[in-house]
């Protein structure tokens, strides 16, 4: 059974709307704590700005391409999103100490975690894509990335010099390639 | 059929390059084929990604717009070290001018029209728009509420960027603030007939041209042209209060 949409879903909405009214009630209520985890933790401000503007981008796209349900509230929600991206952050750049390692930053639910852990899962996963395509021939990653613009494909074909006919017979191609890379990457990675 | 045949069958059907034979028998063989299931459901999820990622557009550029605006006031101004005996002192004659402010302010008594010119703030960083120092004149005059300069300028940038929504539409707010209702609503208008982020804003701003001039009936057509869920649902409702 899937789980009831919280009603912090018109936060969602708020961002896929750029909605200036919510949008700035958002920082108002998380900028801070955000800000100051980051600052206790070996980054300056514009490292907090970076990673809370990063974490609402990846959640506005989220739901605006891909339908994200929100069944946590949203606070923690974006809390624990901007922590973990910290972290990780930190990670690379080889900074092991870090303060507040447990997740007490604030109190949250199962929910919210599991939200979390998928809203930055998907994102890892557009990562293997973006890389996989980066592997196909030119002619496929260009076919590719005209065609995600969101313009006709008719137009897409236009603007590539090709017919519409071609286009869809080689973007097929194209994308099967990059499914099959994907997909082995997959399985395989869960020998 | 092999595994890696039907990968690229799932990908033709997806791309509509399949006769109306061979999609028939695709979607014959779907329900009892879970492999192929699978590969549907792989292309799908990996075609939206790759949509999330390279499809960026101008809302999209927009929203990055709003959230570097509200970071630089969050982030970079953060709170400064204070000593304790001035910040109460600080604490005590900012909570009188607050008393004072509120009762002046009076935020719960607001008109639809300074609520809705509130959340209307003119942005003009971060959209290869910086650098036109008459487009930054207008923006400084428009969120300084200095609406008589601003129509100036924004009036001569409309002039030269008939296309432009942004330009337009604040141009058509400055309009509506001077109370040249007439031209407000010929140029927000035009915004609302496109397929810009501001369309439904445009519409509000009508009904508020038409409800500043009593004219009941043709502000509510206004706020009727608004679909339910947009961002202005808060203020319809106070408008609507008004009308009646």
């Amino acid at each position: 059974m899937s789980k009831a949409v919280h009603a912090d879903q018109r936060y969602l909405k708020a961002l896929i709307n750029n909605d200036a009214t919510l949008i700035k009630e958002i920082y108002q209520k998380t900028a801070g704590k955000i800000r100051s985890f980051v600052l206790s933790n070996n980054g300056n401000a514009d490292d907090a700005q970076d990673i809370f503007q990063e974490a609402l981008v990846d959640i506005y796209r989220q739901a605006k391409y891909k339908d994200l349900q929100l069944t946590c509230p949203f606070e923690p929600f974006l809390l624990l999103v901007c922590k973990r991206k910290w972290l990780n952050e930190i990670k690379k750049r080889s900074i092991l100490q870090v303060t507040n390692g447990d997740d007490n930053l604030l109190h949250v639910g199962e929910d919210t975690f599991e939200q979390a852990e998928q809203l930055l899962a998907q994102q890892e996963q557009s990562r293997i894509f973006l890389a996989a395509l980066s592997k196909l021939g030119g002619r496929c990653q260009e076919i590719i990335k005209w065609s995600m613009r969101g313009d006709a494909q008719e137009k897409v074909a236009e603007a590539l010099g090709v017919s519409y006919g071609y286009l869809r017979k080689k973007k097929s191609e194209c994308m099967a390639s990059l499914i099959k890379m994907v997909t082995k990457d997959k399985y395989d990675g869960r020998r | 059929m092999m595994e890696e045949d039907k990968v690229l069958w799932v990908a033709r059907y997806e791309e509509d390059d399949l006769s109306a034979t061979e999609r028939a028998e695709f979607e014959q063989q779907l329900p009892q084929d879970r492999q192929l299931q699978q590969h549907l459901s792989d292309y799908r999820e990996i075609h939206r990604s790759l949509q999330m990622e390279l499809g960026e557009n101008a809302d999209d550029q927009q929203f990055k717009s709003t959230l570097s605006e509200f970071g630089r006031q969050y982030f970079k101004d953060g709170p400064k070290a204070i000593k304790f005996s001035l910040l109460l002192r600080w604490m005590t004659s900012a909570a009188a001018i607050l008393v004072i402010g509120l009762w002046i302010w009076s935020p719960w008594n607001k008109s639809p029209e300074d609520a809705f010119m509130e959340q209307n703030v003119m942005m003009v960083t971060d959209r290869g728009l910086t650098g036109d120092t008459k487009l930054d004149e207008a923006a400084a005059d428009f969120n300084h509420q200095r609406y008589q300069e601003a129509k100036v300028s924004l009036k001569q940038l409309a002039a030269k960027a008939p296309d432009n929504a942004m330009v337009n539409y604040f141009y058509g707010l400055t309009l509506l603030k001077v109370n040249e209702f007439a031209e407000a609503v010929k140029v927000l208008d035009v915004i609302y007939n496109g397929e810009s982020a501001f369309k439904y804003d445009a519409a509000y701003a009508i009904a508020l041209a038409y409800w500043k001039q009593h004219n009941q009936s043709e502000a509510e057509n206004w706020l009727k042209k608004i679909p339910p869920g947009t961002k202005n649902e808060e203020l319809i409702e106070k408008l609507r209060e008004e009308l009646k």
